[in-house]
């Protein structure tokens, strides 16, 4: 952990980079976010204790620190900064905190950025490997369910780089998955062709149309949207690896899109995670024709 | 050996002047390239939204700037370092004769570039050229009088000292 805190710290000005270099060790090793906030002193979270840092940041040191992080390139960042965060060097995140413009009941930008939380991001390696060793050849169209930080994503990444030797594309609609940093995948997903912050109709279209995929991944499905992408992609005959909130089976299987979108036989098998306390740990594997 | 001194005289007022107005040409030429290169990064930012310092570097490697040597500086040395900063330093390394408000209107870029959205950047970009263009306004007049006068001047002294030494 103290490399990641490293790398991410490597996207600041110099001046608080030097004074962030001052943290102690057991602090740097299990860091997970670093807040700055204009008026206030640094603190960072570890362990779920909060350490201070003896620094106060004003208002032009928390402009400096949002160009920095946007390599000052701000221009490139739009999007990124429409939807509140931006990927770092390393994978990380920088969600950013300020007011709103709104234009047309639109958002187009956050200006006068107040505060900034930088999240430092960690790759968990071989969580899905259980999986692909069961699947073996069969390995395909699977539905990963779990209540929010019980890993999904994670393993996502992890499917996705155990099948570096298949075509596959990553539909990235919250650059969670392989987080593009100016066009680099900052996490290993394998050789999968990244297709970041497509929403994920669009994503799995143009995939289709152009990548020619064995298997499209993509996160989070839930809505009238998504069952119409996923449609496209049985259509297809493109495997599917997607995942979607659900704190157990039962609730899960009482959402109506949910039940709409396994009629559509997408996905042969829902993997069920434990939760926010067992990160990655496998609950239960059902078969889809089970529970339809 | 007479001849060939007073030649040499001779020869020194007649360059000087040439020099001059080679020089006085060049900043107008470095003007001209400047504004160009604003066009660019119009360009760049609206329609490709490169990063600030590729943008840069992928402009140092045009033949059309290579009058622009602190692009050069820039490219060897912005790694790790924040834009502005190398920006500036690579326009205070840039040996040239243009005049310091014009270096001074350059140096202003640094805090344009990258701060803002592409709408901010490309309207503050707009009145850099604006006033770049009224730069050369004046450097195409300081050139036709000057320019002209340095190279007659230079070239008359020049034939005065042979005849008078000669």
């Amino acid at each position: 952990m103290e490399v990641e805190f490293e790398s991410i710290i490597k996207n600041l000005p110099e001046q608080i980079y030097n004074i962030l270099k001052l943290t102690p060790k057991y602090v740097k090793q299990n860091a997970r976010e670093i807040k700055l906030r204009i008026g206030k002193k640094i603190n960072i979270n570890h362990n779920n204790e909060i350490f201070y840092l003896n620094k106060i940041l004003t208002t032009e040191e928390i402009e400096e620190i949002f160009k920095a992080i946007c390599n000052y390139s701000v221009h490139s960042h739009t999007e990124e900064i429409k939807k509140g965060f931006i990927t770092l060097k390393g994978g990380h995140r920088a969600g950013i905190c300020g007011t709103a413009v709104y234009e047309n009941n639109k958002l187009v930008t956050i200006k006068n950025i107040s505060s900034i939380n930088l999240r430092i991001a960690r790759q968990v390696f071989g969580v899905a490997t259980p999986i692909i060793t069961d699947f073996k050849e069969n390995f395909e169209k699977l539905l990963i369910v779990g209540p929010p930080a019980s890993g999904k994503t994670t393993m996502l990444k992890d499917i996705a780089k155990n099948l570096e030797n298949r075509a596959v594309s990553i539909i990235d609609s919250r650059g969670e998955i392989a987080a593009l940093h100016e066009g680099v995948p900052q996490n290993d997903v394998g050789n999968a062709d990244v297709f970041s912050f497509f929403n994920r109709k669009d994503g799995i279209i143009f995939a289709i149309r152009t990548m020619n995929p064995e298997f499209i991944i993509c996160d989070e499905i839930s809505d009238e949207e998504d069952f119409n992408a996923i449609k496209t992609c049985v259509g297809a005959g493109v495997k599917l690896i997607a995942t979607a909130h659900g704190d157990n089976l039962k609730e899960f299987l009482k959402r109506k899109m949910i039940r709409k979108i396994l009629k559509t036989s997408a996905f042969s098998k829902i993997l069920m995670l434990q939760g926010k306390n067992s990160p990655c740990k496998i609950n239960s594997i059902v078969k889809v024709g089970d529970l339809i | 050996m007479k001849i060939l001194g007073t030649s040499f005289l001779a020869i020194c007022p007649i360059l000087f002047g040439l020099l001059k107005s080679k020089n006085l040409k060049q900043n107008q030429i470095k003007i001209e390239k400047i504004i160009e290169l604003i066009n660019r990064i119009i360009t760049e930012i609206r329609f490709t939204k490169t990063n600030t310092y590729k943008i840069f570097k992928n402009l140092s490697l045009e033949e059309n700037f290579s009058c622009l040597e602190f692009l050069q500086y820039f490219k060897k040395n912005c790694r790790l370092k924040p834009f502005p900063i190398a920006f500036e330093e690579s326009i205070n390394n840039w040996e040239c004769s243009l005049k310091k408000d014009d270096l001074n209107k350059l140096k202003a870029l640094a805090n344009i570039l990258g701060s803002t959205d592409s709408e901010g950047q490309i309207l503050a970009l707009k009145q850099a050229k604006k006033r770049f263009e009224e730069s050369l306004k004046s450097a195409k007049k300081i050139y036709d009088s000057k320019g002209k006068i340095s190279r007659s001047l230079g070239i008359l002294l020049g034939i005065a000292i042979f005849v008078i030494f000669i």
